[in-house]
């Protein structure tokens, strides 16, 4: 039946583009139209999807992804671009949800593990990236017209994105599973401090890079120490505006949802006008709201009640973004870079976990949790992109091709452990 | 960015706006202007691009698609009242009085406004004629019978004012709806949809089509939180679809509200679920009017001001000729119809649906026509229904 709904849905939308032959376009109006298409056709198809097992976002992402450019064209990469409100309310939300579901007393007694898992983690999957890249490119031929140094830093460049995670795709999956547990929270810890290690990382290997190619550092390429001030700030002010939008939401007990919708375009506008890191922020607030209330003010509940359209409009427009021509041109080099990375996800975690004596489900399973990528990953290869005009495009291709892998594998498992572990739902 | 500023400072003006519903120490006509949401179109028009520009014109240009969702929502959530079985139930007499009402008052509105055309004193297409006609017709229900709660009004005249209350939008409705089909699409234009009654047919046909499919998706059972998604995705997707076709998003939702309440099981809590969100919506509307609003030139203001006498007449007469159709025992001349000068939401989503396809002139002066009745009525309103029900000893 739903099935069949699907096809409806998706047939009126095609009726609707040949009725609108012949008129004037208006981009607004259009955008709008989307907006309503995703939610309905992402929604059903989400409830198909989970009817075998696998998560609702996989389903949003697959909707869009065949409602996307490369497929019937409905969404089309002006609306998407129109719609990018949309992905920052959504990210500052997933920011918002991730920093709730981290809750003080159990991350007490986890921070070890998170802390060695971050670093172990990061540490071989870039270090084992590099070296096994390496030899793929030179093997494959990938981006050829390249020197040896100057694949060296093209590697390191890719490597350390390898690194990367997406938190949006490990907090959609344990919302929906609605997860408790010794795995749910080292992915949560560990995707939150892992960024922080990444952001680093990256802007140390860029800042070493680019006098390698007679290349100055941009405006938008911040430095290592630059990096560090900024998280120290947007700590600082997630802070405050947890502390400030706690207060609001216990002495003004109406309209909570709607409150929290506004906070959100708040933290939105604010980190852009004082140049902050709007997810470090976010983070920062979910987490002052989730675990400093002295009265119930239902956050996490009314944030999901808030959440739970902009999520699903979210990943239908990732699904949308994602580029099968790229991937197509790309995908061998893409199987070698996501097989480095899922193998030494996997190895980095289980040896971290060993080490601190994590519980043995985290030990062999947590890793799943850290194979999704997306925007995280696709911003850093993109102003990689931007500052090294010689070989920007491989970056660019090959993490694109590798993200559409990730994220079609990375939320299917990680849903599938959360349930064998008996975390989730 | 400066999008998300302006729906941080809309929303938050609904936010707090939605609390002032619940201050009961707020004089009557304080209240009353509250009730009717007008306050929240004056602070729009103080932060639009006329006045402090704090929401320039860029701004209320991306927050369009924000409006025509609330009009939409105003659609559905009207649509969803209407069911078959509880229709049955009024009394054909009352039910032919309500119709009797609006249709008197949009023709007295009409016959005015016309006569002054004829003889050159008004310069208006017939489509303006129509929709100022239909927007007048509509009775308020917040600024009405609802702001006289606390007194517990009852009897049959108060029965009959809530049922036309209720009921008098419709042919507003369709009215607004077809009009904007025959003027946006007229039969010279390109495209399947050229002739005004192809364009109301697949208006029909659309609204059918979406109740339908929202009736099979929600047969299944579903959290209030997915039930919302879903309500939300077909309240965007339906005015979505209506303004990419130059239609009417109002006239669409209607008519796949009307299709829901009379197919599912599960209507009442679809309007739960929709009046949750009325009032912060209702105020996002009137907010986003008011910054969206440019004073019309001087001629239009005898418009608004035969408009203004045009619906008083029209409604004195709907009133009384609809309490002999429905036999109401009034005492008064004028029957119900100085009960019925309140004015508010529908008439602002109406007008509102038309200014997004006319943001010129034509556009403001039908939204200050409207802005100006629903003034009017704030002011008379309430005393006149007062009046009516002390002499009919329905309130003490």
């Amino acid at each position: 039946m739903r099935a069949l709904l699907i096809g409806l849905v998706f047939l009126v939308m095609l009726i609707l583009d040949a009725l609108h032959a012949g008129m004037p376009s208006n981009v607004g109006a259009r955008s709008a139209l989307v907006f309503g298409f995703l939610l309905v056709s992402g929604f059903i198809v989400g409830e198909i999807i989970c009817k075998w097992g696998v998560p609702r976002i996989t389903g949003y992402m697959l909707s869009g992804l065949v409602c996307g450019p490369y497929l019937l064209n409905l969404v089309d990469r002006e609306i998407i671009n129109h719609l990018d409100l949309i992905d920052e309310l959504a990210l500052v939300m997933i920011a918002l949800t991730a920093g709730g579901e981290l809750k003080l007393h159990r991350m007490r007694r986890r921070f070890r593990g998170i802390l060695s898992i971050s670093v172990f983690q990061t540490l071989s999957v870039f270090a084992a990236s590099m070296a096994l890249l390496w030899s793929a490119a030179t093997t494959l031929g990938f981006c050829p017209r390249l020197t040896s140094a100057e694949l060296i830093w093209l590697v390191a460049l890719l490597a350390v994105i390898a690194t990367a995670t997406s938190p949006s795709t490990a907090v959609a999956v344990i919302l929906e599973a609605r997860s408790e547990g010794a795995i749910t929270d080292t992915v949560l810890g560990t995707t939150v401090l892992k960024d922080i290690f990444v952001l680093m990382g990256f802007s140390l290997i860029v800042s070493l890079a680019l006098p390698n190619f007679g290349l100055q550092s941009e405006e938008s390429i911040p430095s290592v120490g630059w990096v560090v001030v900024d998280m120290l700030m947007s700590l600082a002010a997630g802070g405050l505006f947890g502390w400030m939008f706690l207060y609001f939401l216990q002495k003004v007990p109406k309209a909570r949802v709607l409150s929290i919708v506004a906070g959100s375009f708040l933290i939105i506008s604010l980190s852009t006008t004082l140049h902050l890191d709007r997810l470090l922020v976010a983070m920062v607030a979910g987490f002052v709201m989730s675990n400093f209330a002295h009265q119930d003010v239902g956050f996490m509940r009314r944030l999901e009640q808030a959440s739970t359209p902009i999520f699903l409009v979210f990943f239908c427009l990732a699904g949308a973004s994602l580029r099968l021509d790229v991937f197509v041109s790309v995908w061998k080099m893409a199987l070698i870079y996501v097989a480095v990375r899922l193998l030494f996800t996997w190895l980095g975690t289980w040896a971290a976990a060993k080490l601190t004596r994590e519980p043995p489900e985290v030990r062999r399973f947590a890793w799943t949790g850290f194979i999704g990528q997306a925007g995280v990953s696709l911003g850093l290869a993109s102003i990689a992109g931007k500052a090294f005009p010689d070989f920007g495009e491989c970056i660019v291709d090959l993490v694109v091709g590798a993200i559409v892998l990730n994220q079609l594998i990375g939320p299917i498992l990680f849903r599938k452990v959360l349930v064998y572990t008996g975390e989730g739902k | 960015m400066n999008t998300v500023l302006g729906l941080i400072v809309v929303g938050l003006l609904a936010f707090f706006g939605s609390a002032l519903f619940k201050i009961s120490r707020l004089t009557p006509m304080i209240r009353a202007l509250v009730a009717s949401g007008a306050a929240f179109f004056f602070v729009g028009v103080l932060l639009g691009p006329r006045m402090i520009g704090l929401l320039n014109d860029e701004i209320v240009n991306e927050l369009d698609v924000v409006a025509n969702l609330g009009v939409g929502w105003v659609g559905l959530l009207f649509g969803l009242q209407f069911r078959y079985a509880d229709f049955r139930k009024i009394p054909l007499p009352s039910y032919f009085g309500a119709m009797t009402e609006a249709l008197v008052s949009m023709g007295v509105i009409f016959a005015v406004l016309w006569s002054a055309t004829l003889l050159r004193v008004l310069e208006l297409g017939v489509f303006v004629l129509a929709v100022l006609a239909a927007i007048g017709s509509t009775t308020s229900s917040n600024t009405g019978l609802s702001s006289m709660q606390s007194r517990n009004p009852r009897g049959p005249i108060t029965d009959a004012i809530r049922l036309f209350e209720s009921l008098d939008a419709i042919p507003a409705v369709l009215v607004v709806g077809i009009g904007l089909c025959i003027s946006l699409h007229p039969t010279e234009s390109d495209g399947i949809l050229s002739g005004g009654m192809a364009c109301a047919a697949v208006v029909l046909l659309l609204g059918v089509v979406m109740g339908v499919l929202f009736h099979l998706l929600i047969l299944y059972s579903y959290g209030p939180n997915q039930l919302m998604v879903i309500v939300l995705g077909f309240c965007v997707f339906c005015a979505g679809a209506s303004h990419y076709l130059h239609m009417s998003s109002l006239f669409v939702n209607f008519i796949v509200g009307l299709v829901v309440a009379n197919t599912s099981k599960k209507r009442r809590l679809l309007f739960r679920s929709l009046v949750k969100l009325e009032k912060p919506f209702y105020l996002v509307l009137l907010t986003l009017a008011g910054c969206m609003w440019s004073l019309p030139p001087i001629s239009a203001f005898v418009i608004i001001l035969m408009f203004l006498s045009a619906r008083v007449g029209g409604k004195l007469l709907g009133g009384m000729i609809a309490a002999k159709v429905s036999k109401l025992p009034t005492k008064g001349r004028f029957g119900v119809g100085t009960g019925l000068f309140a004015h508010d939401g529908m008439a602002l989503a109406l007008a509102l649906n038309v200014r997004q396809y006319y943001p010129d002139m034509l556009g403001d002066t039908v939204l200050t026509a409207t802005i100006a009745t629903i003034l009017f009525g704030i002011l008379i309103g309430p005393w006149y229904l007062q009046r009516l029900l002390l002499a009919e000893k329905e309130i003490v």
